[in-house]
This record gives C-alpha cells, sequence and structure tokens, in this order.
C-alpha cells in the first residue's frame, strides 16, 4: 500500500485514530509521518471552537445581543456565542437564559450536583441535596414496587421541601 | 537555583509509572483533574499580566500552606526554556497549550509527580493527579483532598445552581475531568475498537486515540474520558466511568483470548519478532517503537514474555519521547541521531532486565 500523503514511498505506518464516532485510518510513510507532523496529531482549538460555535443560539434579538456584555469583565455576548469561553465568574448572570440553554445542550441539563465550596455548605443547600437523593430513591422505590417505602420517602421529602420554605 | 529544582525533578521517572496498580495489564494509568478559578477575577484567556500575576502569587500561598502538597517544586513558567516546557508536557505535567503561552504561568509538583497544579491555564488552578493502573477512587480522593486544603484560603468561583465556574461552558459544575489510558490492541485487531467507541459516545464517554494529550496515535493505547461535568455528582461520574472502563477491559480480555485461539501461532510471531526487533534494531522512530512496544507489552500481558515488565515498559514509553531522550543523552539531537539513540536505550533497558 501507498503513502496516502506523497502517494510514493510505501505506507509503514497504519494508524487507527479514534474520535468520538469517527474512525480514521491512516496509512503513510514514515518521511511523511515526520514532516506532516504526525507525532503533533493534536485536537486543535480550531476543532473544539468549531464545535463549541454551534451551541450557543440565542433567543434574544439581534440587536439587543450584540449590545450585551458583561458588567463586570467587559466580554460582549458576541465573543462568547463565538467561543462559548466566558470572561468571568459573572459572565454567567451576565449571560442569562443564553448560559443556561448551552449548559444543557453541552451537559444535557444545568444544575450543578456534587461538591460545593464549604460557605455554601449551608443547611438549605444541604437540605436541597437531602430531597434530590431522596428523591432518586423514591423512583427507585416506585420502579420496584415498594410502595410502603415510596410513601414514606414521598413523606420526608415533603417535610424537607415545607421546612425550606418557612426558613 | 531554579534549574536545579527542575533538573531534580526531572532526573527520575514519575512513581505512578512504576507501581502496577490494579489491572495494570490493560490500564497504563488514571487521571483525574479539578478545574478552579478565583471569585472576582477574570479568567486566564481574558486577563491582563498583572492580574494573572497576582492570581499566581494567590494561588501559590495558598498552595504552600496545603498540606498534600509539602515536599513540592513550584516552577514560574517565565524561567523555563522552550525545551524544558516540552519536556513537562511529554510527562503531562503541563499542557501543550502552556509550551506555548507560558507567560504568567506556574506550575507547582508534589515530588514524585502524583499531584501537580497548572496555575492560569485554561482555568486559574488545575489540580491532577495521576495513579497506576485503574483507580479513579484514589485518584479523585487526593486530588479532592488538596480541593479541601484550598477552598480555606482561596474563594472559588461557583453558583449554586452552576457549580464551579470555569472559563469554558464544557467544564462547569464539577470541574472534574477523568481519564484512563487503556491498552486496547485486542479490539484493535478484531476490528471491534469502533464498535467500543460508538458505545462509550453513547454513554456520553469520550475515547481518542492517543498516548498523551495532544500527541499522535500509536501503539494502541486510547485515552477514555468522561464529557460531562453538570448534573451529576463526582461520586457518580466515578462510578459510571468505573463500570464502563471494566466493560471495555472485559472486551479486550475477551479479544485477546479468542486471538490466541484462532491465530496463536501468528500472534505469538508478531509478538516475538516485535521483541526481537526492539532488543535489536539499530534506528527506531517513535510510532515505530511505540507499536513495537505495545506487541511486547501484549506479550507481558499474555505471559509469553516474562524477562521485562510493564512498568519496564511504561517507562521506556515515556523516555522515548523526543526531549526526554535528549535529556536523557545531554545533548540536543536531530531525528536521525534521535531515532538511533532511540533504539540504543530500548536495547540497552531490555539487555539489563
Ligand atoms: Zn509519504
Ligand atoms: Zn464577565
Amino acid at each position: 500500500m501507498k503513502c496516502q500523503f506523497c502517494g510514493k514511498n510505501d505506507a509503514t505506518i497504519h494508524v487507527t485514530n479514534v474520535i468520538g464516532n469517527d474512525v480514521q485510518k491512516i496509512h503513510i510513510c514514515q518521511d511523511c509521518a515526520e514532516t506532516k507532523g504526525f507525532d503533533n496529531l493534536k485536537k486543535s482549538n480550531f476543532e473544539k471552537n468549531g464545535f463549541l460555535a454551534g451551541l450557543v443560539d440565542s433567543s434574544l434579538p439581534e440587536k439587543e445581543r450584540q449590545e450585551r456584555r458583561c458588567g463586570h469583565c467587559g466580554r460582549t455576548y458576541a465573543a462568547f456565542s463565538k467561543s462559548a469561553g466566558l470572561g468571568c465568574s459573572k459572565c454567567y448572570d451576565s449571560f442569562g437564559d443564553d448560559i443556561e440553554r448551552v449548559l444543557k445542550r453541552i451537559h444535557g441539563n444545568a444544575r450543578h450536583l456534587g461538591k460545593s465550596p464549604r460557605r455554601y455548605c449551608t443547611e438549605k443547600v444541604n437540605a436541597r441535596r437531602r430531597i434530590r437523593a431522596l428523591e432518586d430513591e423514591l423512583r427507585i422505590s416506585v420502579d420496584v414496587e415498594n410502595y410502603e417505602r415510596a410513601a414514606r420517602l414521598r413523606d420526608e421529602i415533603a417535610d424537607l421541601r415545607k421546612g425550606m420554605e418557612t426558613r | 537555583m531554579k534549574q536545579k529544582q527542575l533538573q531534580t525533578l526531572l532526573k527520575s521517572p514519575a512513581t505512578w509509572l512504576s507501581e502496577g496498580g490494579e489491572e495494570s495489564e490493560l490500564v497504563l494509568s488514571t487521571r483525574v483533574r479539578l478545574a478552579r478559578n478565583i471569585e472576582g477575577r477574570t479568567f486566564t484567556h481574558c486577563a491582563e499580566a498583572s492580574e494573572l500575576e497576582s492570581v499566581r502569587a494567590e494561588a501559590r500561598d495558598a498552595l504552600e500552606q496545603a498540606a498534600s502538597m509539602k515536599d513540592s517544586v513550584y516552577l514560574d513558567m517565565n524561567e523555563t526554556t522552550d525545551r524544558e516546557r516540552l519536556i513537562l508536557s511529554e510527562r503531562r505535567l503541563i499542557s501543550q497549550d502552556m509550551v506555548k503561552r507560558f507567560n504568567n504561568r506556574g506550575l507547582v509538583v508534589l515530588r514524585g509527580e502524583k499531584l501537580s497544579v497548572m496555575l492560569n491555564e485554561e482555568d486559574h488552578l488545575r489540580l491532577q493527579s495521576f495513579e497506576a493502573g485503574l483507580a479513579l477512587n484514589e485518584a479523585f480522593d487526593r486530588v479532592s483532598r488538596l480541593d479541601d486544603e484550598l477552598d480555606g484560603s482561596l474563594e472559588f468561583a461557583f453558583s449554586d445552581q452552576f457549580g464551579y465556574l470555569t472559563a469554558c461552558a464544557t467544564n462547569v459544575g464539577t470541574g472534574l475531568r477523568v481519564s484512563a489510558m487503556v491498552h486496547l490492541p485486542g479490539l484493535v485487531q478484531n476490528g471491534d475498537i469502533r464498535k467500543v467507541s460508538d458505545g462509550l459516545r453513547h454513554v456520553r464517554l469520550n475515547v481518542r486515540g492517543s498516548y498523551g494529550e495532544g500527541s499522535g496515535v500509536a501503539g494502541n493505547f486510547f485515552q477514555i474520558s468522561n464529557s460531562i461535568t453538570l448534573g451529576l455528582s463526582e461520586s457518580d461520574t466515578i462510578m459510571n466511568m468505573d463500570a464502563h472502563i471494566r466493560k471495555v477491559l472485559e472486551f479486550e480480555k475477551n479479544a485477546r483470548k479468542s486471538l490466541l485461539k484462532e491465530a496463536r501461532s501468528l500472534l505469538e510471531d508478531k509478538i516475538w519478532r516485535a521483541y526481537g526487533t526492539l532488543r535489536n534494531a539499530r534506528v527506531l522512530d517513535s510510532r515505530e517503537a511505540m507499536g513495537l512496544i505495545s506487541a511486547v507489552r501484549l506479550g507481558v500481558g499474555l505471559g509469553l514474555i516474562t524477562d521485562t515488565g510493564l512498568s519496564d515498559l511504561n517507562e521506556m514509553l515515556i523516555m522515548i519521547q523526543p526531549m526526554h531522550l535528549q535529556m536523557l543523552y545531554e545533548k540536543v539531537m536531530g531525528p536521525d541521531e534521535r531515532d538511533r539513540s532511540r533504539a540504543d536505550y530500548i536495547r540497552s533497558r531490555l539487555k539489563a532486565s
């Protein structure tokens, strides 16, 4: 087999390149491997941006979209929509609903579950976490038709909810 | 002074390379990283030099207080040479991006390299830990402990809804990226690698055919990592990944078994030829060397080759990279000379054992 790049030398290197769904077979000679920088087949920023660019599509009217910028760092909406890159932590507030939509597209949802800094480990946050965990258990209980347990869990969740509202 | 610290660090290979670990025949290493930013500060890619400078100083102070980072080395990237940064990136301590953009960047590395922190990379702090073999929990616990220690002295950017806030929307939430470097010659040989990577993609895991971040594809090494960081807790992320990776390893083991059954002599021939070449070749480019090491690694895994071991082979994979070779031979070498030195080095390693 001849090298895919120069078509002259015999291909001595056969590479299976798997990026996500894409399987590429590359047949290349040693010379070309060196000169074409195959030692450096890396995920370029271009590729990353290409993938992310499509993620931001806004519901905002064009004019408002153009004018919008983060009040803290000054990053423009246009820059954000090009790469899904943020300028500072306040951008997450500044770009409002669009952020949420982008996050849903990337991650399938827009609500954090997991660790938090100690300053956020308040009673309220802990209660909300407990509720989410109980809701998971509730779903499982219903699935396995353990209705007695499900009823207990439902009560517990309701109590926690009430407690959060009154606080 | 700085120079000397760097030399000491690089003189010995990372400890995690040679520790074996669970499933070490199929899994080279596990890496876990956490992305963190400091509240109120502009993210790295938008920040002015003076702000980067003060972020770096603040982070460095906090790291000096952290118990996990006792006995660590700090490197100011401004004081490193291009070659030094390339070596650090071959060791996976810094990213390709940091090789090029190094102003006001920094690196703190724990001796043995199991734990390190990049300063002012895409995020203000990138905490990362390495373990040998498949060890997602161990790697996470180590890096999470450091995160807890820093939590007191640094105020991390966080929102109740979105979690840890990062410079790129793809990392927001836990900021957690877990990856395992797996060796899958059986699945490549029988062609099932495609099905497997499709399957992993289906459960939102990434597969990249590569050795190390940003390097080429060779030697049947693949990196499996999570892509979702929001809405999935750290423990669930790790539990899911662990289960899926173990499934892949099972497929690989079955592929190896049926290869042995159906084409034993062909397979053995390929492995022994690879071993023979590695022990006798005078010129080896890195791609060929990786392919041969991959075959020998399979031979060790199958119990055919017993006079070399996995940890030797893992170490070789690091040392045969261009910058490491030049460091080893203490001179600047062009590609041809490197290929000769690579062959020399491998021969000496395999004879000695
Ligand atoms: Zn060619
Ligand atoms: Zn901003």
